[in-house]
């Protein structure tokens, strides 16, 4: 199995790396490929089973929007045809329509039918908890930006507590075949263990197993009732 | 600056009695005096006077101390000044200061001041309080919730430092050296030494692009994280010279050598860290660029010491305590103190408090920053103990195990203060409490623990 992890020295803010780390752990004998800003994405020549990208600077994302442009079509493709991706924090937005900032519009990929506004001056923090098809997700939020448009019928969580795609939204996320999109930053799939097991299923791993299960899921369950308890400010 | 309205006197009459109340009931008044004027008159820090000297600290690590000893060094030399050492760092925390050292009248009392201010309130500060020196650290990441990260905040102080700031600046810290590139700049640094250790094995690095060409930066050495000096392969972005250059640290005889612009200057080293030595000449650069001479300067620190619930060591019954902070939420702060404990020899236990106070009380914290501390240097066999209290142990217990450390060296329990009963001091020389600035009351209470169970050989639980 081949694992691409796109420009981690770049795109590895807010704990993000934590997701390779783990991955590791879990998938000691598979093949992780860490592809450096100055190379070309692996992706892009040959196929691979898991592509990862994190949290960045805004100015690094607009070198992201730049540099997968011409690519546009390859990436496309490999959704279509269920390649399991991972983006998490702002790295979904550069396969949108496009991020207004302070009046400018940077135009992104447009796989997908929404677009960021974003504020500088107005960073948001928060809790999210909610539901992947049966499965309890929690996470965290930090972010500059608010995402608009359309994924009632294609998000990936649907809130219980904290904000979806905006303020006014219960979806948070983008789901499209195995492409998982997410505004939540951090190592999000040691937080949740159980649909780590789910994605480790869609990249191919038969009954999959996660490393350091027991304590992993022991963290997880006091992290959930926390995230369950009314009194904790989300 | 505007003209004083009634509104402004109003406040500043109702500030000066909430202040002393807030004393009269031994309640700290370093923000909530600044919360109150702001609301009640919304442009009190364009309306207060300004000393007409003003030397600003800002960064993300070391702004405290550096202020600190900036603070004592010009009182030793006689200096009269206000400044914000027992008081808040944020715009509300100035607007504090500047009142309580405002007559009635509206007349600010000092001439100088010396401000710690935080690197995140650039935007509201700056336009009103215009330092005449800025020295600012380093910058680096730090919490996800206020600062995101380095580029945003090198970005709002790129905006906001005035024009006529004379800046002091880490040469080896190529994020902060390069802020407001159009202001007059002296820069400070520590040269490499042959038998240093480069540690380039941390888990984030801030810079690893060149910001104008976008190539690989290439470095001459590698501190640790982004800190070190580097040039740009292909364009002339790159470390700036530098003006104090620390050329010698000998830590045996306490001397520290530095190279200025008017020769070789020995001072009296304070403390054991690396950091200590960059706070130290961050200090010293911006007092002799102030004026001081070298005597004034040496001087004050011959008697110098680090705050003594930021760092403290002390013997007892032939072991090693040492208390250090290590900022809860701050990955750079964190590493550097786990790779001050790896440094140590001897066998060590250690005791981690570093949840965030105030979230655990609201709310619950966003752990992901564990994921960007080195942790891994906790995992050497000399370590033989590791002990981590907190509603979030559970967290600290799985990123310990990614970080290789065997699982029968880690004890987790859910209240700080219940860390010592796990300690085993029997098999150990020395017992490190790292912990967060907001769990001082936790860090007293674990610190009387271990004391006492050093004193009694470990026989109390």
């Amino acid at each position: 199995m081949k694992i691409e992890i796109l420009f981690p020295e770049f795109c590895n803010l807010f704990g993000d790396i934590g997701n390779i780390k783990y991955l590791k752990e879990c998938l000691p004998d598979e093949e992780f490929i860490e592809t450096s800003f100055q190379s070309e994405p692996r992706f892009i020549s040959e196929d691979v089973d898991f592509i990862y990208m994190g949290a960045m600077t805004e100015r690094i994302q607009e070198k992201v929007i730049e540099k997968f442009m011409p690519h546009k079509q390859r990436i496309n493709d490999l959704i279509e045809n269920g390649t399991v991706f991972l983006f998490t924090g702002n790295a979904m937005e550069v396969l949108g329509e496009y991020i207004e900032d302070d009046g400018r519009k940077i135009k992104c990929l447009g796989l997908f039918n929404f677009y960021a506004k974003r504020n500088m001056m107005a960073r948001y923090s928060g809790l999210v908890f909610g539901k992947f098809n049966d499965i309890d997700i929690v996470g965290f939020k930090a972010q500059f930006t608010m995402a608009y448009g359309e994924n009632d019928n294609s998000y990936f969580i649907k809130t219980i507590r904290g904000i979806g795609f905006n303020k006014d939204s219960n979806f948070e996320g983008i789901v499209r075949n195995n492409f998982f999109g997410t505004y939540l930053i951090g190592p999000i799939l040691i937080l949740n263990p159980l649909f780590t097991k789910y994605l480790l299923e869609k990249m191919g791993v038969e009954s999959p197993k996660i490393a350091f299960e027991d304590e992993v899921m022991e963290a997880y369950y006091k992290r959930l009732e926390d995230f369950k308890n009314p009194k904790i400010e989300v | 600056m505007p003209k004083k309205s009634p509104r402004f006197y109003i406040t500043l009459f109702l500030i000066k009695v909430i202040t002393k109340i807030m004393r009269l009931l031994k309640r700290n008044a370093t923000n909530l005096p600044g919360v109150v004027a702001l609301k009640l008159c919304p442009d009190i820090l364009a309306q207060l006077e300004k000393p007409k000297t003003i030397i600003a600290v800002t960064g993300t690590n070391g702004k405290t101390t550096v202020s600190n000893m900036i603070v004592d060094a010009l009182e030793y030399n006689g200096y009269k000044f206000m400044n914000n050492r027992f008081g808040g760092n944020i715009q509300t925390g100035i607007i504090s200061t500047l009142i309580d050292n405002t007559t009635l009248s509206g007349k600010i009392k000092y001439d100088m001041a010396v401000l710690e201010i935080d690197e995140r309130s650039a935007n509201r500060i700056y336009p009103y309080v215009k330092p005449d020196f800025l020295v600012c650290t380093n910058l680096s990441r730090d919490s996800f919730k206020r600062n995101a990260h380095p580029e945003f905040i090198s970005d709002i102080l790129n905006k906001y430092i005035p024009k006529e700031t004379k800046l002091i600046l880490n040469g080896d810290d190529l994020i902060s050296s390069h802020l407001a590139p159009e202001n007059e700049r002296i820069c400070f640094g520590i040269s490499w030494e042959d038998d240093e250790e480069s540690i380039t094995d941390n888990i984030i690095k801030d810079i690893v692009m060149c910001p104008v060409c976008n190539s690989v930066l290439q470095y001459d050495f590698v501190r640790y994280n982004h800190i070190g000096r580097a040039n740009c392969e292909k364009c002339d972005f790159g470390t700036l010279p530098i003006d104090y250059d620390v050329v010698k640290r000998d830590y045996e005889n306490r001397k520290l050598t530095i190279k200025t612009p008017e020769g070789e200057e020995e001072y009296r080293l304070v403390g054991d860290n690396i950091t200590d030595s960059y706070n130290m000449v961050a200090a010293i650069t911006l007092l002799r660029e102030f004026g001081l001479s070298k005597e004034q300067v040496n001087n004050a620190f011959e008697n110098m010491k680090i705050v003594e619930t930021r760092f403290n060591s002390e013997e007892i019954n032939g072991k090693q305590l040492i208390i250090n902070l290590a900022k809860g939420q701050n990955p750079i702060a964190c590493s550097r103190a786990c790779d001050f404990v790896r440094k140590h020899d001897g066998k060590k236990a250690v005791i981690m408090i570093l949840e965030d106070f105030y979230d655990a009380k609201n709310t619950t914290e966003n752990i992901a920053w564990i994921y960007e501390t080195d942790f891994e240097f906790l995992n050497q066999e000399d370590i033989t103990q590791i002990i981590v209290g907190g509603k979030r142990s559970s967290d600290y217990m799985v990123r310990l195990l990614m970080a290789g450390i065997p699982k029968e060296k880690i004890k987790c329990c859910t209240s700080e203060t219940d860390t010592p009963n796990f300690l085993d001091i029997s098999s150990v020389d020395k017992v490190f409490i790292l912990y967060d600035l907001f769990n001082v009351d936790s860090l007293k209470s674990i610190q009387e623990q271990v004391k006492n169970k050093l004193l009694s050989g470990g026989n109390l639980s």
